[in-house]
């Protein structure tokens, strides 16, 4: 009896003295931020916007969207969004609770959104508590807006369904189904800024205002629909309409912690093909045995990408082999390209395009901001013995010297339903099935 | 005016204070009180008795058969509880005197001629025995003169115990306190004057239940038996089983008041002889008024009176006890009890259900592990849910979490006080649909479904995804194939459930390894409870996984059987044959 006593007296004095009990919090005693939005403060350093979830039934659909004059606060979607400038995002979050009811938590936070404005001159002091505060999970996306981030979180609801945190998931996934994209959890990014191998990237995103879409029955258009492939877009460009006025495109580069410029939608293509990010998305490509017609491809890699690196005479040299699948999507000019004797040539033209693309890309991020986005570095460490060695020759200065050659191997593989394109048929010509070879 | 006054008395009378009335009342006095009564009775009843004999005598009672021919011998010894008298009279009047005959009418004497020579009297208490075997089969011949004749007057008894009485079991009784006991047993005593032994007849004909279907060891695949409340019926079902002429039962009595008697069972020369000695030296080490069965039994005998899990595997199965005594265990019955103890045990034999053994290899092993997550859930998914809704709500997906927080907003308590009112709930439900009658029973599930689900949470005293917590919780326990173990799970859950909300998972963590670190230091009867694992010894083909039957060559080692194999590397040998019938497959495309 006297040694369950002991035993009882001790459970009772770890409870007392590590006094873990006072970390406990009901999970409706507390609000869950879904987005943190940075911009430039006016009056203080940073402004904070955040989102966060009620608890109301059914919220969303049902309950009408109130905050119309003040901007400030406004329900998104059965979330709402509170803005505040403070000199920190810890304490600004923290001065919020002046306002909100209930613990403003980051345990849930999905995304945290970084204004361009904000991005160019430095995020450095702003990943730091992000780092480092144990609520804040390092899965979160990150994302550089265009515009300010506060407006960008003001127009984060979901259309599909009633709940928002789905939506915001299921918004980054759809980089596995495009490419446009890249997906970049703050893990990443952050061992990116700091790392002497590669640089960070992230995904670059903005407001769409339905502008660039000209109307069908406007004046002077000319409705001549020419092709136009590589669909170098930034983001707010795409000419679209629709409700979700959020759209993911392209990457914004980054040197350090300063974001020194984007990728456009197909170089963010390529970029992820170099790197062996990209899942699959359909690729269109002029068909150049009868240019103007099309031939989207579903492209995915057939194999990671093989990248070495060495030194010859000093300059560093890259040697990336890839190696991608593609099944036929369609083929408007309906040459029979499925045959065994034109098959080679249309995976020789894939090839070359995508070559091309990768080159450009990679001399883009050498020439116009030196910075290695593609972690080549960790192949050219290899070279050095020490990693003292590799930092004090700095790969991230000697990028732009670099010679990378880029070799692709293309592979239609599938076509399809159809085994060959047979021609259609009218009133005028006459075509004989065994013509056709 | 008269009437006036009694008015205004009876007025007065409700003001002013009266002594209370004093009323007898009934009261339980001191023993000592007691005794000091009774001594006083003896001395006054000294003088009166002789007179009361005589007059009950002349009146009531016709005159005994052993006192028409009473020569008084003096030499005639006294019947005291040492020694057995010569003298019927002495032995009649020790047996009345030791169980109170004249006010206890359970006890019936009945006096006669043997073969119109010999007087003698049968005893038995009325209702233990089968009164057709007293009649037919004791008395009868007796009282039947035709086979006494030409035999010599003397040593009548030896000649009654060969050749005239038809009972199966006889035995010579040369002891008081067996006369007892044997006739507290629901033998019938016989004694013929001259003798100075009792014969013992087995006519015990008590009522008893009959085998039935096992209530709470149910199972789908085979034996559908259960142990009933008597003892032989019950040693008899694992004989049915294990019909081997090793098998050996050994009684022992056990009681200071009941002399129950208990039985235990083990197969000599395969069971270690050491493990049958531990468990008589512990029962015989029992000094106690009364014992009640085996459940008694067991917290008397097993290592640690406060463990949480039980030391000692109780089963109603005969086929159980069988094979777990053939596995080289000792296995406890216990007169008027339907479960039979089995020692030494470790946990995995809790755990396991006799259905894994009859069902094929994969089934088995499946079921096995559905009782093991439901063990998992039972011990601490109510612990889980609040450690996670307290301290870890990153682990919830969003969507639930902003549900549960939706779910949660009227809830005016907080999460700990919402489980433990659903716990409690649970456990009222249990324990109250044990004794509910049984037409009313049926209904109490729907009570329970719709009283505490239903209602609570539309009453917003519970969020509804406790409802679910706590229903997996009641059915995961309602898995575990040991009632004890399912006892002391929940226990465990309580304790799981503080240890939550007080340090979320840091507490659940520190509390299985704190219950492991327990579980590891607990002995049943020499074996460590978590033996094959936690002291590793050779390993088992039927933990957790259940190998194939034929795979199983060995008895567990942790029992240090004296026969260690349990059959042949090989034991369907007729693998290693050709079919009877069989036609070669040589150069057949296949």
């Amino acid at each position: 009896m006297r040694k369950l006593r002991l035993i009882l007296f001790f459970v009772i004095l770890v409870f007392i003295l590590t006094s873990c009990t006072t970390d406990r919090h009901e999970v409706d005693d507390q609000v869950y931020t879904l987005m943190i939005g940075c911009d430039k403060g006016i009056e203080n350093k940073v402004r904070i916007t955040i989102q966060f979830p009620t608890y109301k039934e059914g919220g969303g659909g049902g309950m009408g969207k109130k905050g119309g004059g003040g901007s400030e606060e406004g329900e998104v979607s059965g979330t709402l969004v509170a803005t505040i400038e403070a000199s920190s995002i810890l304490e600004g979050i923290n001065l919020l609770n002046t306002s909100t009811t209930r613990r403003i938590s980051f345990v849930h936070t999905k995304t945290i959104v970084f204004s361009e404005e904000m991005a160019k001159e430095g995020v450095r002091d702003y990943l730091q508590p992000i780092a480092r505060f144990r609520e804040a999970r390092r899965i979160m996306q990150i994302i550089v807006c265009k515009g300010t981030a506060e407006d960008f979180i003001k127009d984060n609801k979901t259309q599909i369904g009633e709940s928002l945190s789905k939506a915001m998931e299921l918004a980054a996934k759809q980089s596995e189904n495009s490419g446009y994209f890249p997906e970049v959890p703050f893990q990443e990014f952050y061992t990116a800024t700091i790392s002497p191998y590669r640089q960070a990237f992230t995904i670059y995103a903005g407001l769409n205002e339905f502008k660039t879409i000209k109307p069908l029955d406007g004046e002077n258009v000319k409705k001549n629909s020419p092709l136009r492939t590589e669909y170098n877009m930034q983001p707010g460009d795409i000419p679209r309409t629709g409700n979700r006025k959020i759209e993911f495109i392209g990457m914004a580069v980054f040197n350090g912690e300063k974001m020194v410029g984007s990728l456009s939608s197909y170089e963010t293509r390529y970029f992820l093909l170099a790197t062996g990010r990209f899942k699959r998305g359909i690729f269109t490509i002029e068909d150049k045995n009868s240019p103007g017609d099309a031939i989207p491809f579903d492209l995915r890699l057939a194999r990671m990408p093989k990248t070495s690196a060495h030194f010859e005479n000093g300059v560093p040299v890259v040697n990336v082999k890839i190696s991608v699948e593609a099944d036929l999507g369609a083929i408007q000019s309906r040459i029979a390209y499925e045959k065994v004797n034109k098959i080679n040539d249309l995976n020789r033209h894939l090839a070359n395009i995508i070559q091309g693309g990768i080159e450009k890309t990679i001399r883009k991020t050498q020439q116009e901001w030196n910075t290695d986005i593609f972690g080549f570095g960790k192949k050219i460490a290899h070279n050095f013995s020490t990693v003292t060695e590799f930092e004090q020759y700095n790969w991230l200065k000697h990028y732009k010297e670099a010679k990378v050659n880029v070799d692709v191997i293309a592979n239609v593989r599938r076509t399809g339903l159809m085994m060959s394109s047979s021609p259609i048929r009218n009133n005028e010509d006459t075509i004989l099935s065994k013509e056709r070879k | 005016m008269a009437e006036k006054s009694n008015a205004l008395k009876k007025l007065f009378s409700y003001l002013i204070y009266k002594d209370k009335k004093q009323v007898k009342e009934f009261y339980i006095p001191e023993a000592d009180e007691i005794r000091k009564q009774q001594d006083n009775c003896k001395v006054t009843r000294k003088d009166t008795t002789p007179p009361q004999e005589q007059k009950s005598k002349g009146i009531k009672k016709p005159v005994p058969i052993s006192g028409v021919k009473q020569d008084k011998n003096a030499d005639t010894q006294k019947a005291d509880d040492k020694t057995i008298s010569t003298d019927i009279t002495e032995n009649m009047k020790y047996i009345k005197a030791k169980f109170n005959a004249s006010v206890n009418k359970d006890i019936v004497l009945r006096e006669f001629m043997i073969a119109e020579k010999y007087k003698a009297f049968i005893a038995y208490i009325d209702g233990m025995i089968d009164k057709n075997v007293v009649n037919n089969y004791i008395l009868r011949p007796l009282l039947n003169g035709e086979k006494f004749k030409g035999k010599d007057e003397e040593c009548q008894l030896d000649f009654i115990l060969q050749s005239v009485l038809e009972t199966n079991q006889l035995k010579k009784i040369t002891k008081h306190s067996d006369v007892v006991f044997d006739m507290l047993s629901g033998n019938t005593l016989l004694y013929v004057n001259g003798c100075n032994y009792y014969i013992s007849n087995e006519t015990k004909g008590f009522p008893a239940r009959g085998v039935e279907k096992p209530v709470i060891e149910g199972v789908i695949a085979g034996a559908q038996e259960a142990f009933n409340e008597s003892l032989k019926t019950n040693i008899t079902l694992v004989r049915k089983i294990i019909k081997n002429h090793n098998l050996t039962t050994e009684y022992i009595k056990l009681g200071e008041r009941n002399q129950n008697l208990c039985a235990i069972m083990y197969i000599n020369g395969m069971t270690n002889p050491a493990i049958v000695d531990e468990v008589k030296r512990r029962l015989k080490g029992i000094d106690i008024d009364i014992n009640m069965g085996d459940g008694m039994i067991e917290q008397l005998i097993e290592d640690n009176t406060f463990s949480i899990v039980p030391t000692i595997l109780s089963t109603e199965r005969p086929d159980r006890t069988a094979a777990h005594i053939v596995e080289g265990r000792v296995a406890i019955f216990s007169d008027g009890v339907p479960f039979a103890k089995v020692v030494p045990v470790t946990l995995s034999a809790l755990i396991h259900s006799p259905e894994d053994a009859y069902m094929r290899f994969p089934y088995g092993t499946l079921l096995r592990w559905i009782r093991l997550l439901g063990m998992f859930f039972a011990t601490l998914l109510p612990g889980l849910y609040i450690a996670i809704t307290n301290f870890h709500q990153e682990m919830i997906p969003t969507e639930l979490l902003i549900a549960i927080a939706k779910a949660k907003e009227n809830v005016p308590f907080p999460t700990i006080l919402e489980v433990v009112l659903m716990e409690v709930s649970f456990e009222l439900i249990r324990e109250a649909g044990i004794r509910i009658p049984g037409i009313v029973g049926n209904t109490l599930g729907i009570i329970g479904a719709l009283i505490l689900g239903q209602a609570a949470v539309q009453a917003n005293i519970v969020s509804p995804v406790l409802i679910i917590v706590v229903a997996i919780t009641g059915l995961g326990n309602f898995a575990v194939p040991n009632f004890e173990l399912a006892l002391g799970i929940r226990l465990l859950r309580f304790g799981f459930i503080i240890f939550g909300v007080l340090l979320g998972f840091y507490g659940i963590v520190a509390l299985v390894m704190l219950l492991g670190i327990y579980l590891v230091s607990q002995k049943s009867f020499g074996v460590p409870l978590l033996a094959t694992i936690a002291p590793r010894t050779t390993r088992s083909n039927d933990l957790l996984i259940r190998y194939p039957i034929w795979k199983q060559e060995r008895r567990p080692d942790l029992l240090n059987t004296l026969d260690r194999s349990r059959q042949p590397e090989i034991s369907r040998k007729w693998t290693q044959e050709n079919p009877n019938y069989s036609h070669d497959r040589v150069g057949e495309d296949d």
